[in-house]
């Protein structure tokens, strides 16, 4: 089976995998914060997802993620960019006017405003997946979950109990691979049973998925009783004080990069609050060429990543 | 020295069929027991009993000096671990060096003594290399050693392996068995008991305790075990491979002592 490489850690040594979890997880959420933001006009909005999306792929870059994994992150996209630019055109919002009408199909107008919005959110939801997958490609699940914790903590006030919460947590990620492991051996175990997940109909289709539904529920029972067992006869006391080892240690260095993101978004909130209305008359020219250019990009994509699917 | 005793302990889970029926035992210290006995004959239930993972229903049991209760019970867990049977359902951490430290965290072993610890005892089972490695990327065998670093890192004196090789492959299973050897030449305190069914690894310990239908049906010394050989193969169970030679040989007047070693035992037949 090909490993899920979407969400997976990628062991390597660079700047970003050294950066502190809880660190990583406040810059996701504030340049998060600076690519939804609104702004007045489509030139605005266009020069500064620019900005932060060379800055964003610089990061990409420096954190080593593969293209070949960018890409599949991405293909989940493809339909809803065309579901965007459908409902945009059709629904196409309040002020479509401004930009003027693109095409005119069998008498029905297509406003470039709607074609704008599409690519703006097309463009937001690229880098809202890199960043996403920067993170997951730089950060051990555990350390997530340690940052998780951490965040967590101001709730434990209220009696809520975030080491059950976190410790479950890594647990269950722990477990994701071995578990998917004996999905295989069952359908393989079925399979050689004559079970046929791959084709027939509906009903055979469900006979098909129950036979590995249930052995697979069986096991894991089995599984979480023993593993209980485990932990217990390790000492796990889940209301018992305990040490840790893993402690992220908050450096210099995340204190600098914190204020740089956070630097950015402000900028971006400024842009944003002074309602600046750039309109250019060359908009128009270079806009065509910029859509010609995403266009020829995602094609080339598409090309890439079916040739490049066969070989995986 | 009397580290664990055992008196007329009877266990049976919601349906009250007795899983165990007046079991008694007492397990000196720095000395290797076996447990042996046919499947669902209650090996693995004494064994939750003895971590107190379960609670007796008859009899007594204590160990160190303390019977088993709320109070006692992380006391007396602090000085027996268990390796398990699955490899996978009791690596805990996401890494070997996290499920090392797991046990560490739970004892409130100060952070900054885990690492020093954590590398001496992989490097005790010959895993130093693999700090940090995820369990999908480690063969059952690895695992296996993996457990049994974890346990020894909590420094216990007892430690239980319930069928701790049954689910490797012969090389696996060679793997942990030399590491077990190896573990008592170094620490010749340490108890251990292995439930087993590998008779040949049983019949190298000190004692035997054979269960069956939960009741114990012989313990001893393995050559007092052999004594009642014919009644172990009248339920079923085996004698060491040498040991059938040596009777078979005997009963056809050629008269041979020795069955423990191959070797010696080709010696004195060739005399
Ligand atoms: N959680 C449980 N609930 C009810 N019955 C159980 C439970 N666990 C075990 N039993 C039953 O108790 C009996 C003894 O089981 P136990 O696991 O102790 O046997 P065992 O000697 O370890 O066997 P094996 O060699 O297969 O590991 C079996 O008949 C089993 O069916
Ligand atoms: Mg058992």
């Amino acid at each position: 089976m090909a490993r899920l490489s979407i969400g997976r850690y990628v062991a390597y040594d660079t700047f970003i995998h050294r950066l502190d979890p809880r660190n990583k997880i406040l810059a996701l959420i504030l340049l998060m914060v600076a690519i939804f933001f609104q702004f007045s006009t489509y030139e605005v909005t266009f020069i500064v997802d620019g900005i932060l999306a060379l800055f964003i792929f610089g990061l990409m870059i420096v954190s080593k993620i593969r293209f070949k994994d960018f890409i599949k992150s991405l293909s989940a996209l493809w339909f809803m960019i065309l579901l965007l630019l459908i409902i945009n055109i059709f629904i196409p919002g309040p002020n479509k006017e401004a930009y003027g009408v693109a095409w005119t199909m069998w008498n029905y107008d297509v406003y470039w405003a709607s074609i704008f919005q599409s690519i703006k959110i097309t463009i937001r939801l690229i880098l809202m997946i890199s960043l996403t997958l920067i993170l997951t490609q730089t950060t051990k699940p555990l350390d997530l979950t340690f940052a998780f914790e951490w965040f967590l903590a101001p709730l434990k006030l209220f009696k809520f109990p975030t080491h059950v919460v976190a410790m479950t947590l890594s647990i269950a990620l722990r477990f994701i691979p071995t578990i998917l492991d004996e999905t295989h051996r069952i359908m393989n175990a079925q399979t050689s049973r004559g079970v046929d997940f791959k084709h027939g109909k509906f009903v055979e289709k469900m006979h098909a998925i129950v036979s590995l539904i249930v052995p697979l529920f069986v096991s894991a029972f089995e599984r979480s009783d023993e593993l209980a067992d485990a932990m217990e006869a390790r000492g796990y006391n889940p209301k018992g004080k305990r040490t840790r080892f893993r402690k992220p240690k908050w450096s210099f260095k995340d204190s600098v990069s914190l204020l740089y993101v956070s630097a950015i978004t402000a900028g971006v909130v400024v842009v944003s609050v002074l309602n600046l209305a750039i309109t250019s008359d060359l908009f128009f020219a270079f806009s065509l060429l910029v859509e010609f250019a995403i266009f020829i990009i995602f094609v080339l994509i598409g090309i890439f990543y079916t040739t490049f699917r066969r070989k995986v | 020295m009397n580290l664990i005793e055992v008196k007329d302990l009877s266990f049976y889970y919601e349906n009250e069929k007795y899983v165990l029926d007046k079991v008694s035992f007492v397990i000196e210290s720095g000395k290797y027991y076996s447990i042996i006995g046919h499947n669902g004959s209650g090996k693995s239930t004494l064994a939750k009993l003895l971590m107190g993972l379960l609670v007796k229903k008859e009899g007594s049991i204590s160990a160190f000096n303390l019977a088993y209760n709320r109070q006692n019970i992380e006391e007396i867990r602090s000085h027996i671990g268990i390796v398990f049977q699955n490899p996978d359902n009791q690596f805990i951490g996401s890494t070997v060096q996290d499920d090392i430290a797991f046990g560490l965290e739970n004892r409130r072993v100060p952070h900054e003594e885990m690492n020093d610890i954590i590398l001496k005892f992989t490097k005790e089972v010959g895993m130093e290399d693999y700090l940090e490695k995820e369990p999908e990327m480690l063969s059952g065998g690895q695992k296996q050693r993996v457990a049994i670093a974890g346990v020894l890192a909590l420094n216990p004196d007892v430690i239980i392996f319930d069928e701790a090789t049954s689910m490797l492959d012969p090389v696996g299973r060679k793997d942990i068995h030399d590491t077990i050897v190896k573990l008592r030449e170094k620490n010749p305190n340490l108890t251990l008991i292995s439930i087993t069914h590998d008779i040949e690894e049983a019949f190298q310990s000190d004692e035997i305790i054979v269960l069956e239908h939960g009741k114990i049906f012989a313990k001893g010394k393995p050559e007092e075990i052999l004594e009642k050989a014919s009644d172990l193969k009248r339920i079923g169970l085996n004698v060491p491979f040498l040991y059938e030679v040596k009777e078979e040989l005997n009963k056809r007047g050629i008269k041979v002592n020795e069955y423990k070693d191959i070797q010696r035992m080709v010696d004195e037949i060739c005399k």
